[in-house]
C-alpha cells in the first residue's frame, strides 16, 4: 500500500469524523487547521485501527501533527507486519 | 454517583446549599429578580407551553406524552452539530436547548452572555451516552470504548457544555443530588446574586433519565419507571430591577431516611420558612415536583393550604403532565412557579416545594406589581 492512499485512508476518515474543512490536504495540521483535539485523535486513532486491520496494535501518536505525520506513523506500523487498509 | 439506600444517613453539604445568614448582612443583600427562563422537553418547549398544558390536564391524571424528544429535534435545540453532538450525553444537549432558549428569553447580547455563569443540578448524570459503552466494554474489549465517555457522563458535563458553546465565562457550579437538584442549584445561584458573588447566573436542572440502568435502580428502590422523562429547565437570575418575577428565600433540608413520605419534616419546615419571610405578598400558587402519586399529592395539598393559614394556593404538579425527570422536576417546578407569577395581574407569590430521596427544598418566589 503507497503512502498516498494511506493519506487518503486518513482524510476519509478525518471526514467521518466530523472534520468539515473544505479541503484536507496532507499538509494540513490536524489540530490548528482541522480542529481536531486529543479525545477526536485517539477517536481517529480508533477507526484507523478498524480501517487497517491493526487489531489492538498500538499507534504511536506522540509528535504527530500533520495529515501526513499520521500516514508516515501508520505506514511504519503496516510494514513492521501490521495489516493493510482497505 | 449512585442512588444512596435509603438507610443510609445523609449529610448535606453546607456550602451553598445551605441558607448562609451570616455571609452578608440581610440590609445590604440584593433582591435576585428572574429575567428569563427556558425549557426543553418532550412535552413541552418553553414554560409558556408547560403551564397551558398543566392547566389543561389538571383535573386528568395522564402518563407522559413522549419520554424523549427526537435526536434530531434535540440536536437542533441544542445547536450543536453532529461532530460536537456525538461526544455528549443527552443530558448534555438537553441543557444546552433550554439554556439557549433562557437567554434568548432574557434578551441578553453576547457580551452580557459572556459574564453570565451557571449552576445546574442533577441526579443521575449521563447513563444514556455511558450504557452502551459499558455493554461495548463487555462484549467487544476496551478498544470499543469511546474516547468521550468521561467527558460525556460525569454529572458536571452540561455545565461544562453550555459554558463552552455559549461563551459563558462566569461562576459554574455543579449540583448532584436528588429530585432536589434543579431547586437547590437556583438556591445556589440565588444566595450568590443575593450577596454580591455573583451579578448574573442561569440555574436550574437537567436529567435524561430514560435508560435500562436508571429504570432498573428506581425499581430497585421500589419506585415504577414507567414515568420517566427527559427533560431540562433554566431561569436567569439577575440583579436588575422592575416587574420581573423575584426569588424572596430559599432553603434545603435533609429528609429521613425512611420509605414512607415524610410529612411532618415538611410540615416544620415550611412552617419555619413562611414564619421567616418579610411581609410578602400572599401565597396564591405552590408547585411541587412530587413524580405522579395521588396520594402524595393529596397529602402535600393538605399541608400547604395548612401551611398558608387556611388560604386556597392554586397547586400544580407538573411531573403529572411530563413524567418524573428526577433531577429536572425541581427547575420544572421553578419554572411553572416564575410563569404563573409572570401572568399575574396583582402582588401575589409562590411557594416550590421539591421533595426527594434526600433532601428536600423550598424556594419562595413573588411579584409585587
Amino acid at each position: 500500500m503507497t503512502n498516498k492512499s494511506i493519506e487518503d485512508t486518513v482524510i476519509a476518515l478525518l471526514r467521518e469524523l466530523g472534520c468539515d474543512a473544505d479541503t484536507i490536504l496532507p499538509v494540513h495540521e490536524l489540530h490548528s487547521d482541522l480542529g481536531v483535539d486529543s479525545t477526536e485523535l485517539v477517536e481517529l486513532a480508533a477507526l484507523v485501527r478498524t480501517e487497517c486491520g491493526l487489531g489492538a496494535q498500538r499507534i504511536d501518536l506522540v509528535g504527530v501533527k500533520t495529515v501526513a505525520d499520521l500516514a508516515a506513523r501508520i505506514e511504519l506500523l503496516l510494514q513492521s507486519g501490521g495489516s493493510r487498509c482497505t | 454517583m449512585v442512588l444512596v439506600p435509603i438507610e443510609t444517613p445523609v449529610e448535606i453539604p453546607s456550602e451553598g446549599l445551605r441558607q448562609d445568614r451570616s455571609a452578608v448582612s440581610t440590609a445590604t443583600q440584593r433582591r435576585v429578580a428572574v429575567i428569563g427562563c427556558g425549557v426543553c422537553s418532550p412535552a413541552a418547549h418553553s414554560a409558556k407551553e408547560l403551564v397551558n398544558l398543566l392547566t389543561a390536564r389538571e383535573p386528568q391524571r395522564a402518563r407522559p406524552v413522549k419520554q424523549l424528544l427526537a435526536r434530531e429535534e434535540l440536536d437542533n435545540a441544542s445547536g450543536l452539530g453532529v461532530r460536537e453532538s456525538k461526544k455528549v450525553d443527552r443530558f448534555s444537549l438537553l441543557a444546552l436547548a433550554a439554556a439557549r432558549r433562557a437567554l434568548r428569553d432574557a434578551g441578553l447580547k453576547s457580551d452580557a452572555v459572556r459574564h453570565c455563569g451557571i449552576v445546574s443540578g442533577n441526579m443521575m448524570a449521563g447513563w444514556t451516552f455511558t450504557e452502551p459503552q459499558l455493554r461495548a466494554l463487555h462484549a467487544l474489549g476496551l478498544g470499543a470504548v469511546s474516547p468521550y465517555l468521561a467527558t460525556a457522563w460525569f454529572p458536571a458535563a452540561p455545565q461544562g457544555q453550555v459554558t463552552i458553546h455559549l461563551n459563558m465565562q462566569g461562576f459554574a457550579k455543579t449540583v448532584t443530588t436528588d429530585q432536589s437538584a434543579g431547586a437547590q442549584a437556583i438556591g445556589m445561584a440565588f444566595e450568590r446574586i443575593r450577596d454580591h458573588r455573583a451579578d448574573l447566573l442561569l440555574a436550574g436542572g437537567v436529567e435524561a433519565p430514560v435508560t435500562p440502568f436508571v429504570q432498573a435502580a428506581l425499581t430497585q428502590l421500589g419506585e415504577g419507571p414507567g414515568d420517566l422523562a427527559e427533560a431540562a429547565a433554566f431561569i436567569l437570575l439577575s440583579t436588575a430591577d422592575g416587574g420581573c418575577p423575584a426569588i424572596g428565600a430559599h432553603t434545603t433540608f435533609p429528609l429521613p431516611c425512611s420509605e414512607s413520605f415524610p410529612a411532618e419534616v415538611i410540615v416544620r419546615q415550611i412552617a419555619a420558612f413562611l414564619h421567616e419571610l418579610p411581609d410578602r405578598p400572599p401565597v396564591q400558587t405552590a408547585v411541587c415536583n412530587v413524580a405522579a402519586d395521588l396520594r402524595i399529592e393529596e397529602e402535600i395539598a393538605s399541608i400547604v393550604r395548612k401551611a398558608v393559614h387556611g388560604a386556597e394556593p392554586r397547586l400544580f404538579f407538573p411531573m403529572r403532565a411530563i413524567g418524573n425527570c428526577l433531577g429536572a422536576s425541581s427547575a420544572i417546578a421553578a419554572v411553572v412557579a416564575y410563569e404563573v407569577l409572570s401572568q399575574a395581574t396583582a402582588p401575589c407569590s409562590a411557594l416550590v416545594l421539591s421533595v426527594g430521596h434526600q433532601c428536600g427544598d423550598l424556594l419562595w418566589m413573588y411579584r409585587w406589581s
